[in-house]
């Protein structure tokens, strides 16, 4: 991710239930990022978000949403604080 | 003598069928319209509304989520201030709603609606909380 970039997915919920969202790594490590989860729009990138968190990688969920069936989408955001080399983030997004 | 008229209705029947069954009522074939999804994202200032119109072609339930909330365009700009969000049918330049929530921002349908074929609307409006304009993201799950 460039600094000052965004980097979302989109992903389809089969069902209602609960999304959790992991920012599990980054590089260089520990980097603090925003995760965010919305639906596909125009407001925000291509993404407009519900909900986001200023958060570093860890192994518990950093972002957890209900959600009906349907498109969403999620990802990555630099929240100011990135080198002229950006950062490699890795995440995964659990959903029904 | 019974197996004799057995073979005389299906010899009837067999004949029927060869004259390609003219007696039978032609159907008007039914089309079951899958859910269409719409997308209304604008921006509310203070005091202010915004509505979107949409058409339902099939009796069935609507679905609409404030999904979005923002105080600007930067991704960190989620908000979780309390909004009006409501549904209704277009009358003239405003929306005319039947049904009226206070809503936050959330990935589920705080506004389920069981609709018949016709011409709706949704309605998002300042109930006073906003000091300034934000941008909002609605979904329409409608049949």
């Amino acid at each position: 991710m460039a600094p000052g970039g965004v980097l979302f997915h989109q992903f389809v919920a089969s069902a209602a239930g609960a999304v959790n969202i992991t920012l599990t790594a980054t590089d260089p490590a520990a980097t603090l990022v925003g995760l965010g989860i919305g639906i596909p729009g125009g407001n925000v990138g291509s993404c407009d978000l519900t909900k986001s968190v200023q958060t570093r990688p860890g192994s518990a969920a950093q972002l957890s949403v209900l959600v009906d069936a349907g498109t969403f989408c999620a990802g990555t955001f630099d929240v100011g604080g990135l080198g002229t080399k950006g950062v490699l983030v890795t995440y995964s997004v659990a959903h029904p | 003598m019974k197996s004799i008229r057995m073979i005389a209705l299906a010899a009837s029947v067999a004949a029927a069928s060869a004259c390609g069954g003219s007696n039978t009522t032609p159907t008007t074939p039914s089309v079951t319209v899958g859910p269409t999804t719409e997308l209304f994202e604008s921006t509310l200032a203070p005091r202010g509304a915004a509505f979107f119109s949409f058409t339902v072609a099939q009796t069935g339930d609507t679905d609409v989520m404030l999904a979005s909330v923002s105080t600007s365009t930067a991704p960190a700009a989620t908000t979780s201030v309390v909004v009006g969000l409501g549904v209704g049918t277009p009358i003239g330049s405003d929306c005319s709603t039947t049904k009226v929530m206070q809503a936050t921002a959330a990935l589920t349908s705080p506004l389920v609606v069981n609709m018949t074929p016709g011409i709706y609307c949704v309605r998002v409006f300042d109930l006073g909380n906003l000091t300034s304009t934000v941008n909002f993201a609605v979904r329409i799950v409608h049949t």
